[in-house]
């Protein structure tokens, strides 16, 4: 009962309203990430009580998962790493006329994702933080390996053309200093790269430039055959939305804890849950020659699963202060300032404070609802612009949104650089999205199998001497060596996988 | 690290004279830039906010903290070096600036920015995990000496600070450096991850940052790398009186400026930072965090910096981490 | 001579690969380890040269893909653009943000074939936006440059 009163507190409403509009704010802007919004909150938490300041970075950082599929859908730019997987088939329906429809399911099924992810948190929260202190870094080397197989089932292109680009993101991956001996490794003497290509100008370069370059190309197309973007009436798109929701509840149901699982375990987070849901759902799907093209079964796969692993990243920053991410970094900081010190007996010790959070979590999802849509219509006014108009906003948009991220002018050197390797692999057909991939997952990749190596003094047996890193272990070999045979038999045999692209010369 | 104490004299009789002739009423006009070194959420980032907080109340100028990270503290501590000295840009330097140049990273030396105040000097400690065979320091290193190799510890990136702070420790005590092996990971908390999950044998962060998991009771503090004992946790054994050479290892975090800060502004950031540092709220801060209020001024700040720059160096050396500029 | 995009894709991953490669043999070993710096990165450039291979292999198979044409008034275009973002990255620290962002964004709407009053009207309400955006909520430290006797 104490915890509907406090619920009720319309402090904890305001917080919430306002936590949610900023939120998407920061989802929608290229970037500006979670982690620096609710740095950015940390100062106004002094004022707060413990339940308001947690909710505040809660609410921010569930709405700025979901608004990063705002840009993404609408500027084909993800808005944060989380929406880059299912960016090509969110852009293309908004392309052909359904902008709202695409962002109210969305909308929808990321608000569900966060509450299942909620429930799954307040019923095994313990039990799951148990569970992940068992994860050393042999086991996180085999689930970066295994998220890497992903790239494989995500992009519709040849199996050689999705390897090159995976490799060419791990390529990128490997500027900076080194884990193993702290050497600057393709740093060409600047600095600025000592710390490697963070993936936000990876995106921002991959997605925004190439658009722009595209566009430049096809001036005449812009200049006077402007095309009508059709922006589908309000209420046509939430009635649509809610209804292509609900039919695919199976799918809500089944990938977001999953989500809640990735969530959970360290080095893990939504971007990476939304990967492996996705390529999930492709594999799973009756038609999975649609992913990547416009189709809603994806979006509503790693859209859901990515809002449930922000609710799973609490587990091990409750249970043992360890966060799961740099946002619950903060938020364990705010949470002993306000005398919450993390533990295995923070239920017991402050039950009722613990349970109000989960409360305020369920409440943020719900309130998400209503200021996500109030975004949804803002931001979809953006199509009725001109392009002509658009691509300029775009351009200052990225740059600005780059400079962010690391502060430095440096930043626009790295987004043309990669601006123009991405226009470059469009140009020799390779895809983009398995590039992203790699450089999400390069760095975990290989600190983590450095780590490894060092622990083990160079041996390969203790990668399985493990009860999970076993089971992971050989996952992982058995989906590679799937993978691999399927791509020399492409090339062997040109079987119907790679007659698709051929062209009647 | 004894020598400290004359050259500190030294150098405060010298500063004294020289304050003596400047106003410090410098106040500034516009926004002023904390550059931070670490990333958001880091001990640094977080002692840094609630500073450019408490700064902000102080001059009624917006202070913005920027994280500047990247090669190990170089991309920041460079910035913080160059920007201009007017007073709009200071950062938040910290130990790193005693070490990265031993380790041939960077031209960059203590010397090339201008202390201000010091605000923060967690020392480092010994945790194993809660079911460890090991109940004391001496068991560790008697441990080591005897399997040289075969135990592993973590805390950080290698030539990180805690790495320094074991491989001293070990050097110190006249065993092997390598004699624990060193497991870089990405800071402290994924070197605690590792700890639970039964990946490294011990972890050398600050005591601050295992405080959650030693109240949780899931790790155990061994020792304390310093010579007075933590007023959150006294009951852990100090390095300081367990250890024959005394082995003490703190890192700091400090509020400096660029390079040539002219001492009018030294001097009112200066005496701002002493009243913030005296400031209940700072008080409420530090002990949210688990650890005590400190303060050192700029003259005390700038021999601390010199007696690491020696003492540091000399670890790395004797690691073997050291290159030729 | 008509070369295939294939073949181009193909041949440059090779060459890329083995850059990388070179590249990573100068890396350092830990001590007492066979594996250091270089390991991954060497993995990752023989990856991307096997699978450029791959792509040269089943190109000179199948002969599928479209000759490689240079369209140069595409080239000029794309040129032009980057230019005006490299010139922006020059100008952002000493000039300041404001000036500046107005500038490209005036420039790049001409570009795209705005007329001069979009542009003015887009260029100068854009940065303002930016301003609020990212200087003033999220405290991105924005240069000001010149107008930095004006700053707010």
């Amino acid at each position: 009962m104490d915890i509907l009163i406090s619920l009720s507190d319309p402090a904890l409403l305001l917080t919430i309203v306002v936590c949610t509009l900023y939120g998407s704010l920061i989802g929608a802007l290229p970037g500006l990430s979670a982690t620096m919004a609710v740095a950015l909150l940390v100062p106004f938490t002094f004022y707060m009580d413990p339940v308001q300041a947690i909710t505040a970075i809660v609410a921010t950082t569930s709405t700025a998962i979901f608004a990063g599929d705002i840009s993404g859908a609408l500027l084909r730019i993800p808005g944060t790493p989380a929406s880059a997987a299912y960016v090509a088939d969110s852009a293309t329906i908004a392309h052909n006329g359904r902008p709202r429809t695409v962002l109210f399911v969305d909308l929808f099924t990321s608000a569900a994702g966060g509450i299942i992810g909620v429930i799954v948190l307040s019923l095994a929260t313990p039990m799951l933080a148990r569970f992940a202190t068992n994860f050393s870094s042999y086991e996180m080397f085999w689930l970066a390996a295994l998220g890497l197989s992903c790239a494989v089932f995500v992009a519709g292109a040849s199996p050689p053309k999705t390897f090159a680009s995976l490799f060419i993101g791990l390529a990128i991956a490997c500027v900076g200093i080194d884990v193993a001996v702290g050497m600057p490794r393709y740093t060409f003497g600047f600095y600025d790269l000592f710390d490697g290509v963070d993936f936000i100008s990876a995106m921002i370069g991959f997605f925004a430039l190439t658009e722009l370059f595209r566009a430049a190309v096809e001036r005449d197309g812009i200049g006077k055959a402007v095309l009508p973007t059709v922006v589908e009436p309000v209420r046509r798109a939430i009635a649509d939305g809610w209804k292509i929701s609900c039919a695919h509840w199976k799918h809500v149901l089944r990938s977001s804890p999953v989500g809640v699982i990735i969530g959970v375990l360290p080095g893990a987070g939504s971007d990476v849950a939304a990967w492996v849901t996705y390529a999930l759902s492709r594999k799973l799907s009756k038609t999975p020659e649609k992913y990547g093209n416009g189709h809603m079964e994806g979006i509503i796969d790693a859209g859901s699963s990515n809002n449930a692993a922000v609710a799973g990243a609490w587990t091990p920053a409750l249970v043992f202060g360890i966060p799961g991410d740099s946002v619950t970094a903060i938020a364990i900081g705010v949470l002993m300032m306000k005398g919450l010190a993390p533990g295995p007996d923070i239920f017991e010790r402050s039950g009722d404070v613990v349970y109000t959070l989960f409360g305020a979590f369920l409440l943020s999802n719900v309130i998400m609802v209503f200021t996500g849509g109030i975004a949804i219509l803002l931001a979809s006014q953006l199509l009725r612009m001109p392009r002509r108009l658009l691509m300029p906003l775009i351009l200052g948009l990225s740059l600005i949104g780059g400079f962010a991220v690391m502060n430095s002018v440096f930043s626009i050197w790295i987004i043309i650089a990669l601006g123009v390797l991405g226009y470059l692999m469009i140009l020799g057909g390779i895809p983009i999205a398995p590039a992203i991939l790699g450089v999400v997952l390069g760095k975990t990749l290989e600190q983590n199998f450095m780590t490894s190596m060092i622990k083990s003094q160079g041996e390969f047996l203790p990668f399985f001497s493990r009860d999970i890193s076993m089971v992971l272990g050989v996952a992982t070999i058995l989906i590679w060596g799937l993978c691999l045979l399927q791509g020399v038999r492409t090339i062997i045999s040109p079987g119907p996988a790679s007659k698709n692209e051929e062209n009647p010369t | 690290m004894k020598k400290t104490a004359f050259a500190a004299v030294a150098i405060v009789a010298t500063a004294l004279s020289s304050t003596a002739f400047a106003a410090c009423e410098w106040k500034p006009e516009r926004p002023v830039t904390l550059i931070v070194p670490w990333g958001a959420g880091g001990t640094t980032d977080l002692n840094s906010r609630q500073m450019a907080t408490l700064l902000q109340q102080h001059f009624g100028v917006p202070f913005n903290v920027v994280n500047r990270t990247g090669g190990n503290g170089v991309t920041g501590h460079t910035a913080i070096s160059q920007s201009r000295p007017d007073g709009y840009t200071i950062g938040a330097a910290s130990v790193e600036i005693n070490t990265m140049h031993w380790f041939g990273l960077t031209p960059l030396t203590y010397t090339d920015i201008t202390p201000i105040a010091l605000i923060n000097q967690p020392a480092a400690s010994v945790l194993v995990a809660k079911d460890s065979e090991f109940q004391t320091i001496g068991q560790i290193l008697d441990h080591a000496r005897a399997n040289p190799g075969e135990l592993t510890a973590s805390g950080t990136s290698l030539g990180g600070i805690w790495h320094l702070a074991l491989a001293g420790m070990l050097n110190a005590e006249g065993l092997d450096p390598q004699a624990i092996r060193w497991v870089p990971s990405q800071g402290s908390a994924s070197a605690l991850q590792e700890l639970l999950a039964g990946g490294v044998d011990m972890v050398t962060p600050s005591l601050d940052e295992g405080k959650a998991l030693i109240d949780a009771g899931e790790v155990r503090a061994v020792s304390y790398m310093s010579d007075k004992p933590s007023e959150f946790a006294p009951d852990v054994p100090l390095t300081a009186t367990e250890l024959e050479s005394g082995w003490t290892l703190a890192a700091y975090t400090t509020i400096s400026g660029p390079a040539d800060l002219p001492e009018e502004i030294t001097c009112s950031y200066e005496a701002a930072i002493q009243d913030i540092v005296a400031s209940p709220e700072w008080a409420a801060f530090r002990q949210s965090l688990g650890a005590p209020v400190v303060w050192g001024d700029a003259a005390q700040l700038s021999a601390l910096m010199t007696s690491y720059d020696e003492s540091l160096g000399g670890t790395i050396k004797a690691i073997g981490m050291a290159k030729e500029q | 001579m008509q070369i295939s995009r294939d073949i181009a894709t193909g041949t440059v991953l090779i060459v890329a690969g083995a850059a990388m490669f070179v590249g990573a043999r100068g890396f350092m070993l830990p001590a007492g380890l066979d594996y250091g710096a270089g390991f991954f990165p060497k993995i990752v450039s023989c990856g991307m040269a096997v699978s450029g291979l791959l792509i040269l292999v089943g190109e000179l198979r199948s002969r599928s893909s479209e000759p490689l044409t240079i369209v140069w008034r595409a080239l000029r275009r794309i040129a032009a653009l980057i230019g005006m973002i490299v010139l922006y990255g020059l100008a952002f620290d000493p000039i300041g943000f404001h000036i500046s962002t107005v500038a490209l964004l005036f420039a790049v709407t001409l570009f795209f074939g705005g007329s001069i009053a979009a542009a003015a009207i887009l260029s100068v309400s854009a940065t303002l936006m930016l301003h609020v955006c990212f200087y003033s909520v999220m405290k991105v430290a924005l240069p000001w440059g010149l107008l930095l006797p004006f700053a707010w």
